[in-house]
Protein backbone atom coordinates (compact mmCIF):
# COMPACT_ATOMS: atom_id res chain seq x y z
CA UNK A 1 0.00 0.00 0.00
CA UNK A 2 0.98 3.87 -0.80
CA UNK A 3 -0.45 7.18 -0.08
CA UNK A 4 0.62 10.30 -1.12
CA UNK A 5 -0.96 11.67 2.20
CA UNK A 6 0.48 9.78 5.32
CA UNK A 7 -3.03 10.32 7.03
CA UNK A 8 -4.93 7.97 4.91
CA UNK A 9 -2.69 5.23 5.13
CA UNK A 10 -4.18 3.82 8.44
CA UNK A 11 -8.14 4.05 7.59
CA UNK A 12 -7.35 2.50 3.88
CA UNK A 13 -5.43 -0.39 5.58
CA UNK A 14 -8.07 -0.69 7.72
CA UNK A 15 -10.71 -1.32 5.15
CA UNK A 16 -8.65 -3.21 3.01
CA UNK A 17 -7.87 -5.57 5.92
CA UNK A 18 -11.86 -5.57 6.64
CA UNK A 19 -12.92 -5.78 3.61
CA UNK A 20 -10.57 -8.10 1.49
CA UNK A 21 -10.65 -5.93 -1.61
CA UNK A 22 -8.20 -6.98 -4.11
CA UNK A 23 -7.71 -3.55 -5.41
CA UNK A 24 -8.18 -0.08 -3.61
CA UNK A 25 -7.54 3.18 -5.30
CA UNK A 26 -8.14 7.10 -3.88
CA UNK A 27 -8.17 9.83 -6.03
CA UNK A 28 -9.52 13.05 -6.71
CA UNK A 29 -12.33 13.85 -9.04
CA UNK A 30 -10.04 14.70 -11.72
CA UNK A 31 -8.10 11.34 -11.45
CA UNK A 32 -4.92 12.57 -9.21
CA UNK A 33 -3.86 9.33 -7.44
CA UNK A 34 -3.96 9.60 -3.48
CA UNK A 35 -3.67 6.22 -2.23
CA UNK A 36 -3.42 2.81 -4.05
CA UNK A 37 -3.14 -0.72 -2.42
CA UNK A 38 -2.92 -3.93 -4.69
CA UNK A 39 -1.04 -2.37 -7.84
CA UNK A 40 1.84 -3.72 -9.13
CA UNK A 41 2.39 -1.29 -12.13
CA UNK A 42 2.44 2.64 -12.17
CA UNK A 43 0.55 2.32 -15.60
CA UNK A 44 -2.62 0.21 -14.53
CA UNK A 45 -2.56 2.95 -11.74
CA UNK A 46 -2.95 5.61 -14.20
CA UNK A 47 -5.22 3.57 -16.24
CA UNK A 48 -7.42 3.01 -13.62
CA UNK A 49 -7.66 6.54 -11.83
CA UNK A 50 -8.65 7.80 -15.34
CA UNK A 51 -11.59 5.68 -15.87
CA UNK A 52 -12.73 5.71 -12.94
CA UNK A 53 -12.88 9.40 -12.41
CA UNK A 54 -14.31 9.16 -15.98
CA UNK A 55 -16.73 6.99 -15.17
CA UNK A 56 -17.99 9.18 -12.54
CA UNK A 57 -17.86 12.08 -14.54
CA UNK A 58 -20.06 10.55 -16.88
CA UNK A 59 -22.58 9.10 -14.42
CA UNK A 60 -23.19 12.42 -12.44
CA UNK A 61 -24.07 14.03 -16.24
CA UNK A 62 -26.46 11.32 -16.65
CA UNK A 63 -28.11 12.61 -13.25
CA UNK A 64 -27.84 15.73 -13.89
CA UNK A 65 -29.64 15.44 -17.88
CA UNK A 66 -32.26 13.33 -15.79
CA UNK A 67 -32.68 16.11 -13.03
CA UNK A 68 -31.49 13.53 -10.26
CA UNK A 69 -29.09 14.37 -7.36
CA UNK A 70 -25.34 13.01 -8.23
CA UNK A 71 -25.12 9.46 -7.37
CA UNK A 72 -22.87 8.72 -4.67
CA UNK A 73 -22.20 4.64 -5.58
CA UNK A 74 -22.01 2.85 -8.78
CA UNK A 75 -21.70 -1.12 -8.87
CA UNK A 76 -20.43 -3.08 -11.42
CA UNK A 77 -20.90 -6.46 -11.01
CA UNK A 78 -18.93 -9.25 -12.59
CA UNK A 79 -18.87 -13.25 -12.47
CA UNK A 80 -15.36 -13.09 -10.68
CA UNK A 81 -15.03 -9.36 -10.06
CA UNK A 82 -16.44 -6.48 -9.38
CA UNK A 83 -15.92 -2.98 -9.35
CA UNK A 84 -17.23 -0.31 -6.22
CA UNK A 85 -16.94 3.24 -7.17
CA UNK A 86 -17.99 5.69 -4.41
CA UNK A 87 -17.64 9.77 -3.69
CA UNK A 88 -15.74 10.40 -0.83
CA UNK A 89 -16.22 13.67 1.03
CA UNK A 90 -13.11 14.29 3.20
CA UNK A 91 -12.15 18.24 4.61
CA UNK A 92 -9.49 18.33 1.70
CA UNK A 93 -12.15 17.85 -1.40
CA UNK A 94 -13.98 15.46 -3.17
CA UNK A 95 -11.82 12.31 -3.94
CA UNK A 96 -13.43 9.12 -5.40
CA UNK A 97 -12.70 5.34 -4.47
CA UNK A 98 -12.53 2.21 -6.72
CA UNK A 99 -12.43 -0.79 -4.97
CA UNK A 100 -11.94 -3.99 -6.97
CA UNK A 101 -13.10 -7.50 -5.11
CA UNK A 102 -13.76 -11.22 -5.71
CA UNK A 103 -16.08 -13.79 -4.46
CA UNK A 104 -14.02 -13.80 -1.07
CA UNK A 105 -15.96 -10.54 0.22
CA UNK A 106 -19.47 -9.25 -0.82
CA UNK A 107 -20.78 -6.09 -1.97
CA UNK A 108 -22.28 -5.15 1.19
CA UNK A 109 -19.37 -6.13 3.48
CA UNK A 110 -17.41 -3.94 1.14
CA UNK A 111 -19.32 -0.76 1.01
CA UNK A 112 -20.06 -0.79 5.30
CA UNK A 113 -16.52 -0.75 5.48
CA UNK A 114 -15.88 1.58 3.04
CA UNK A 115 -18.47 3.94 4.68
CA UNK A 116 -16.27 3.50 7.80
CA UNK A 117 -13.35 4.29 6.36
CA UNK A 118 -15.01 7.55 5.05
CA UNK A 119 -15.49 8.40 8.96
CA UNK A 120 -12.30 7.32 9.90
CA UNK A 121 -10.60 9.97 6.70
CA UNK A 122 -12.69 12.96 8.17
CA UNK A 123 -11.50 12.13 12.03
CA UNK A 124 -7.56 11.73 10.48
CA UNK A 125 -7.83 14.11 8.27
CA UNK A 126 -5.57 17.49 8.73
CA UNK A 127 -7.17 20.79 9.80
CA UNK A 128 -5.31 22.89 6.70
CA UNK A 129 -6.89 24.30 4.15
CA UNK A 130 -6.68 22.58 0.94
CA UNK A 131 -4.26 21.64 -1.48
CA UNK A 132 -3.54 24.27 -4.06
CA UNK A 133 -5.42 22.83 -7.64
CA UNK A 134 -2.90 21.33 -9.74
CA UNK A 135 -2.69 23.54 -13.19
CA UNK A 136 -2.52 21.78 -16.79
CA UNK A 137 1.15 22.81 -17.02
CA UNK A 138 2.09 21.02 -13.61
CA UNK A 139 0.28 18.53 -14.42
CA UNK A 140 2.83 15.80 -16.00
CA UNK A 141 4.82 17.15 -13.03
CA UNK A 142 2.60 16.63 -10.37
CA UNK A 143 1.68 13.31 -11.90
CA UNK A 144 4.96 11.94 -11.89
CA UNK A 145 6.04 12.58 -8.48
CA UNK A 146 2.41 11.22 -7.26
CA UNK A 147 3.73 7.88 -8.83
CA UNK A 148 7.32 8.17 -7.46
CA UNK A 149 5.64 8.17 -4.07
CA UNK A 150 3.56 5.34 -5.32
CA UNK A 151 5.91 3.06 -6.44
CA UNK A 152 8.33 4.12 -4.80
CA UNK A 153 10.48 4.75 -8.01
CA UNK B 1 -42.08 -8.20 -4.99
CA UNK B 2 -40.53 -6.85 -2.00
CA UNK B 3 -43.99 -6.87 -0.01
CA UNK B 4 -44.13 -10.42 -0.68
CA UNK B 5 -41.19 -10.90 0.27
CA UNK B 6 -41.84 -9.28 3.74
CA UNK B 7 -45.11 -10.96 4.31
CA UNK B 8 -43.05 -13.95 4.71
CA UNK B 9 -41.30 -12.53 8.14
CA UNK B 10 -44.72 -11.41 9.51
CA UNK B 11 -45.45 -14.02 11.38
CA UNK B 12 -42.33 -13.80 12.96
CA UNK B 13 -42.28 -10.53 14.09
CA UNK B 14 -45.10 -11.07 16.16
CA UNK B 15 -43.38 -14.01 18.11
CA UNK B 16 -42.68 -12.41 21.92
CA UNK B 17 -39.04 -10.41 21.84
CA UNK B 18 -38.15 -10.40 18.38
CA UNK B 19 -36.80 -7.40 17.53
CA UNK B 20 -36.64 -7.21 13.58
CA UNK B 21 -36.08 -9.62 10.81
CA UNK B 22 -34.68 -8.99 6.83
CA UNK B 23 -34.18 -11.03 4.05
CA UNK B 24 -30.63 -10.10 2.70
CA UNK B 25 -29.26 -11.07 -0.72
CA UNK B 26 -26.73 -13.67 -0.03
CA UNK B 27 -24.58 -13.64 -2.96
CA UNK B 28 -23.83 -9.34 -1.79
CA UNK B 29 -24.88 -9.01 1.53
CA UNK B 30 -26.99 -5.74 0.80
CA UNK B 31 -30.69 -5.79 2.42
CA UNK B 32 -34.00 -7.04 0.42
CA UNK B 33 -36.36 -6.54 2.64
CA UNK B 34 -36.20 -5.25 6.28
CA UNK B 35 -38.45 -4.50 9.46
CA UNK B 36 -35.51 -3.55 11.77
CA UNK B 37 -36.06 -1.70 15.35
CA UNK B 38 -34.46 2.11 14.87
CA UNK B 39 -31.08 1.45 16.13
CA UNK B 40 -30.07 -1.31 14.20
CA UNK B 41 -28.30 -0.73 11.57
CA UNK B 42 -29.75 -3.05 8.36
CA UNK B 43 -27.26 -2.07 6.29
CA UNK B 44 -24.48 -3.43 8.18
CA UNK B 45 -25.98 -6.19 9.82
CA UNK B 46 -27.24 -7.38 6.15
CA UNK B 47 -23.51 -7.35 5.22
CA UNK B 48 -22.07 -9.11 8.04
CA UNK B 49 -24.47 -12.32 8.51
CA UNK B 50 -24.06 -12.59 4.78
CA UNK B 51 -20.47 -12.72 5.14
CA UNK B 52 -20.40 -14.37 8.35
CA UNK B 53 -22.60 -17.62 6.56
CA UNK B 54 -20.44 -17.08 3.81
CA UNK B 55 -17.60 -18.42 5.74
CA UNK B 56 -19.78 -20.78 8.08
CA UNK B 57 -20.35 -22.20 4.08
CA UNK B 58 -16.33 -22.94 3.81
CA UNK B 59 -16.55 -24.47 7.13
CA UNK B 60 -19.62 -26.93 6.48
CA UNK B 61 -18.16 -27.33 3.06
CA UNK B 62 -14.76 -28.45 4.76
CA UNK B 63 -16.66 -31.04 6.94
CA UNK B 64 -18.70 -32.39 4.23
CA UNK B 65 -21.87 -31.19 5.02
CA UNK B 66 -22.92 -28.91 2.39
CA UNK B 67 -24.45 -25.13 2.92
CA UNK B 68 -25.89 -24.03 6.18
CA UNK B 69 -29.14 -24.48 6.46
CA UNK B 70 -29.63 -22.28 9.84
CA UNK B 71 -27.80 -20.51 12.29
CA UNK B 72 -28.61 -20.01 15.58
CA UNK B 73 -26.07 -17.34 17.82
CA UNK B 74 -26.80 -16.48 21.64
CA UNK B 75 -25.50 -13.42 23.00
CA UNK B 76 -25.60 -11.82 26.40
CA UNK B 77 -28.39 -10.18 25.56
CA UNK B 78 -30.50 -12.18 22.63
CA UNK B 79 -30.04 -14.13 19.83
CA UNK B 80 -29.71 -14.13 15.99
CA UNK B 81 -31.39 -16.42 13.58
CA UNK B 82 -30.19 -16.84 9.73
CA UNK B 83 -31.78 -19.54 7.74
CA UNK B 84 -30.86 -19.84 3.80
CA UNK B 85 -33.67 -20.83 1.35
CA UNK B 86 -34.46 -20.64 -1.98
CA UNK B 87 -33.15 -17.73 -4.59
CA UNK B 88 -29.79 -17.50 -2.64
CA UNK B 89 -32.10 -15.48 -0.39
CA UNK B 90 -30.93 -15.82 3.75
CA UNK B 91 -33.57 -14.59 6.25
CA UNK B 92 -31.89 -12.89 9.55
CA UNK B 93 -34.21 -12.24 12.90
CA UNK B 94 -33.35 -10.65 15.19
CA UNK B 95 -34.59 -11.65 18.68
CA UNK B 96 -34.08 -9.72 22.03
CA UNK B 97 -33.91 -11.59 25.74
CA UNK B 98 -37.00 -13.41 26.29
CA UNK B 99 -37.69 -15.15 23.15
CA UNK B 100 -39.16 -18.65 22.59
CA UNK B 101 -35.87 -19.88 21.18
CA UNK B 102 -37.42 -23.25 19.77
CA UNK B 103 -40.28 -21.30 18.61
CA UNK B 104 -38.21 -18.83 16.53
CA UNK B 105 -35.90 -21.27 15.33
CA UNK B 106 -38.88 -23.39 13.72
CA UNK B 107 -40.87 -20.07 12.25
CA UNK B 108 -37.44 -18.83 10.66
CA UNK B 109 -36.76 -22.02 8.87
CA UNK B 110 -40.50 -22.37 7.94
CA UNK B 111 -40.50 -18.88 6.59
CA UNK B 112 -36.92 -19.04 4.66
CA UNK B 113 -38.53 -22.10 2.73
CA UNK B 114 -40.68 -19.70 1.22
CA UNK B 115 -38.63 -17.63 0.07
CA UNK B 116 -37.58 -16.94 -3.45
Amino acid sequence: MRAIESWVTGPLQTFVNESAARLTLLMTGSGQVIAQHGFARSLDVMSAAALGAGIMASSQEIAHLIGWPEFQVLVHQGSRHSHFLALVDVPAGRWIGLVVFGRETKLGVVRYFFDRMIDELATAAPRTPPPRKVLAADFETELHRSLRTLFGR
Amino acid sequence: MTDDLAAVFEPILQIRGVRGAMIVSAADGVVVAASLMEDVDGDAFAALTASLVGRLGSLTDLAGQGAPRCVQLHAEHGAVFLATGPADLLLVVLAGAGTPVGLARLQVIQAAGQLG
